[in-house]
């Protein structure tokens, strides 16, 4: 060997070639125990409790395992975990942007309120499922997306808007991983077409109200059609309609169908509310109007029972001694009569004892002015 | 030859061998699918078919022996003759096929957005590779023979029948409205007209060895200038109903009111009525009363009657003239007894 000039710690491949020479049994070993171990490593596996494992030898399926710690030919055989048990979702119309107990969603009326880092994720996702973006804006671009994925005709041949959302679950592992390429690509796809399907064959009322029971449950069968069609191996588990609503520029005009039902209501219930004040009352007035008379009536008549009653009597003592009697009742009725009158003239009847007139007051009154005037 | 040369030759030898043996072992993936060509000719082909179709793969493995082609079934390792022979591998699964959304007018001349998509395979990966031989191609056909047959489909029907798939009744929410839902019957509906195009696509596809498996409308909507006329026609419908329900509920009301007027009326006449009558009776009783007591002797009820008019009505201001020959100042002049 060449002697060069070095530092002692440069280290050349020489060197190490010399080493490995040296130290050959340290090596073999450290090596094999290094292998041993990568095979090792290679050869364990763990399933999750939510998942399955699928084993794949040299490429062709070989087996599915469930959860737990398990062993598979290093190199050889491959596994990929795939969760079976986990319940997956997909929106439409919508996404939510945080989950938990008070979601937030984006959707038509939320767009400018968000964050644009959301809507770029969005158009993200948007083009990977190969939709095609028009121009303009961020917000633009993201609010003409959504209104694609949620506006639809009905079988009114109206339009409505509807969110919904799809949960999946995978229930052949196998299928899964080996039928379909592009599998959310695919859910999505279907999901929009069958949804469609089953609003193009309902009013917008039933959409908004009245039917959404039965388009969830007959969108959910579609989907499941198709997609077992397709051998996808998922299992849909529910077709939820989320919010539906006419379209924004005819919601006013639906909103006043409501509005006037209401002022119907109001109205009538009102007229009945003042006629409920003033019949009741008048049936009042009304039988008092009658108990008034009546009880005139009894007053009346009972008044002239007793006067002539008392007629009858008073007559029935007077026949049996007339002249007395009236006698009595003119005197007795002066001397009532007397006492209440002021003044009082006695006048001399006409020329019985000549010409002298009396002139006598019963008044005390006057009585005392004479009095008075005599003395004078 | 020399000792290092001998050793450096084992290497040299031990590794193209470790190359030759690599080149001659090859991997076909459960998702794939594979074409053995030897100087660009096919030789072998290794099918792994999504869907078992027996009569189908029987077909297949007559077609290729005939070719002289070797048949294989199934993923995993596989042998072949290194380096002169080369692997050409085909997606397995079933694929998806994105129309443009195309503006498209009916039959009775609505312009309307249609979005379709396409399930598809490959399940003749020889025939794949004589024709199309890319994904890429193999789309692009696709939008060529799905895009026209949709096309045709939908401008050769009015609207409703690419809308709807069955005629069942539509209901409303409010009666009114009952009428203006109602739409032509259909005789075909959206899943027929699919099938139809579905079924075109698959035998025109065939020859590419593409199996179209589904064809599904994903997106149907108005052209935005249609989309307008739909929303006035919308709004009109409903303001008319929102007016009939106001004016109902006024003419109810006005009713209602003139019930109460009548109503009142009635109890108060009625009562009045009856009031009256039971005072004239009353009144009339009376006055029978009276006068069969009074007419036993007028003149005595006379006089009594004018002694209760003196004794209550002759009174303060009353200047009492009384003449000497009264009965009472009888007895002033004279206490005899006298007879008058």
């Amino acid at each position: 060997m060449v002697k060069r000039d070095y530092d002692s710690e440069d280290v050349t491949v020489g060197d190490t070639l010399d080493w490995l020479k040296k130290n050959k049994k340290k090596v073999y070993s450290w090596a094999a125990g290094f292998f041993g171990f990568i095979t090792l490593v290679s050869a364990l596996y763990t399933v999750k409790p939510d998942s399955e494992g699928v084993i794949k030898r040299f490429g062709r399926y070989s087996r599915t395992t469930q959860p737990g710690l398990h062993l598979k030919i290093p190199y050889v055989e491959g596994v990929t975990k795939v969760p079976v048990r986990r319940i997956q979702k997909q929106e439409f119309g919508f996404r939510t942007i945080k989950g938990g107990v008070r979601s937030e969603y984006v959707g038509v009326d939320s767009i400018e309120k968000v964050d644009y880092s959301i809507l770029e994720k969005f158009l993200e996702e948007q083009r990977k499922l190969g939709f095609i973006e028009e121009e303009g804006t961020l917000t633009q671009r993201a609010t003409k997306l959504f209104q694609a994925e949620y506006q639809m005709l009905t079988g009114d041949l109206n339009v409505g808007d509807v969110e919904f959302i799809v949960q999946y679950k995978i229930k052949d592992s196998v299928a899964f991983l080996f039928n379909v390429k592009d599998k959310v690509k695919t859910i999505r796809d279907i999901s929009e077409a069958a949804m469609r399907q089953v609003v193009g064959d309902s009013s917008v009322d039933e959409a908004l109200t009245i039917g959404r029971a039965d388009i969830q449950v007959k969108a959910k069968e579609k989907l499941q059609d198709i997609l077992d069609n397709y051998n996808t191996g998922i299992h849909i588990v529910d077709v939820k309609l989320q919010s539906v609503n006419p379209p924004r520029k005819v919601r006013p005009a639906f909103n006043e169908v409501n509005e006037a039902k209401q002022d119907r209501e109001r109205l009538v219930n009102k007229a009945w509310e003042e006629y409920n004040t003033i019949i009741p009352k008048a049936k009042g007035d009304a039988e008092r109007m009658v108990k008034e008379a009546k009880a005139y009536s009894v007053e009346r008549i009972n008044k002239a029972k007793g006067d002539a009653k008392r007629f009858v009597q008073i007559w029935g003592e007077y026949i049996k001694a007339k002249d007395v009697t009236r006698k009595r009742m003119y005197l007795e009725t002066l001397a009532k009569l007397l006492p209440k009158i002021e003044s009082k003239w006695l006048i001399e009847q006409k020329g019985a004892e000549g010409g002298l007139l009396l002139k006598l007051n019963l008044g005390e009154k006057e009585a005392e002015e004479e009095e008075g005037e005599s003395k004078k | 030859m020399k000792k290092s040369t001998k050793s450096l030759i084992k290497v040299l030898a031990g590794f193209f061998g470790l190359i030759t043996l690599c080149n001659a072992l090859y991997r076909v993936d459960q998702t794939k699918q594979a074409v053995i060509t030897q100087f660009g000719k096919p030789v072998r082909v290794i099918v792994n078919p999504v869907r078992k179709d027996e009569n189908l793969l029987a077909k297949l493995k007559k077609e290729y022996e005939k070719q002289g082609i070797k048949y294989s079934e199934g993923a995993g390792l596989k042998v072949k003759v290194p380096f002169i022979q080369g692997v050409n591998y085909f997606e397995r699964r079933i694929l998806a096929w994105d129309g443009f959304p195309e503006q498209i007018p009916t039959k009775d001349k609505k312009y309307i957005w249609v979005d379709t998509t396409a399930r598809w395979y490959i399940n003749d990966p020889l025939k794949f590779l004589q024709t199309v031989r890319t994904i890429d191609t193999a789309q692009a056909r696709l939008d060529d023979i799905v895009d026209s047959l949709v096309r045709d489909s939908i401008t050769a029907r009015v609207l409703p029948e690419s809308v709807r798939n069955s005629n069942r009744e539509l209901t409303a929410a409010e009666q009114e409205l009952e009428e203006s839902i109602k739409v032509s019957e259909i005789e075909e509906g959206r899943e027929k007209i699919t099938r139809e195009i579905y079924e075109n696509a698959r035998k025109a596809c065939a020859k590419f060895g593409i199996e179209v498996i589904d064809v599904r409308i994903k997106r149907i909507n108005y052209v935005d200038s249609v989309k307008e006329k739909v929303f006035d026609r919308m709004i009109a419908e409903r303001e008319r109903i929102a007016e009939r329900y106001r004016s109902e509920g006024q003419g109810e009301a006005q009713k209602i009111m003139g019930k109460k007027e009548f109503d009142f009326k009635t109890i108060m006449s009625e009562a009045y009525r009856k009031a009256q009558i039971i005072k004239g009776e009353a009144d009339g009783r009376a006055v029978k009363i009276y006068a069969e007591a009074y007419n036993k002797d007028p003149e005595f009820y006379q006089f009594m009657k004018t002694l209760e008019i003196y004794q209550n009505h002759l009174g303060d201001n009353t200047k009492l003239i009384i003449g000497t020959d009264n009965e009472l100042l009888k007895y002033l002049k004279d206490y005899s007894p006298k007879k008058k």
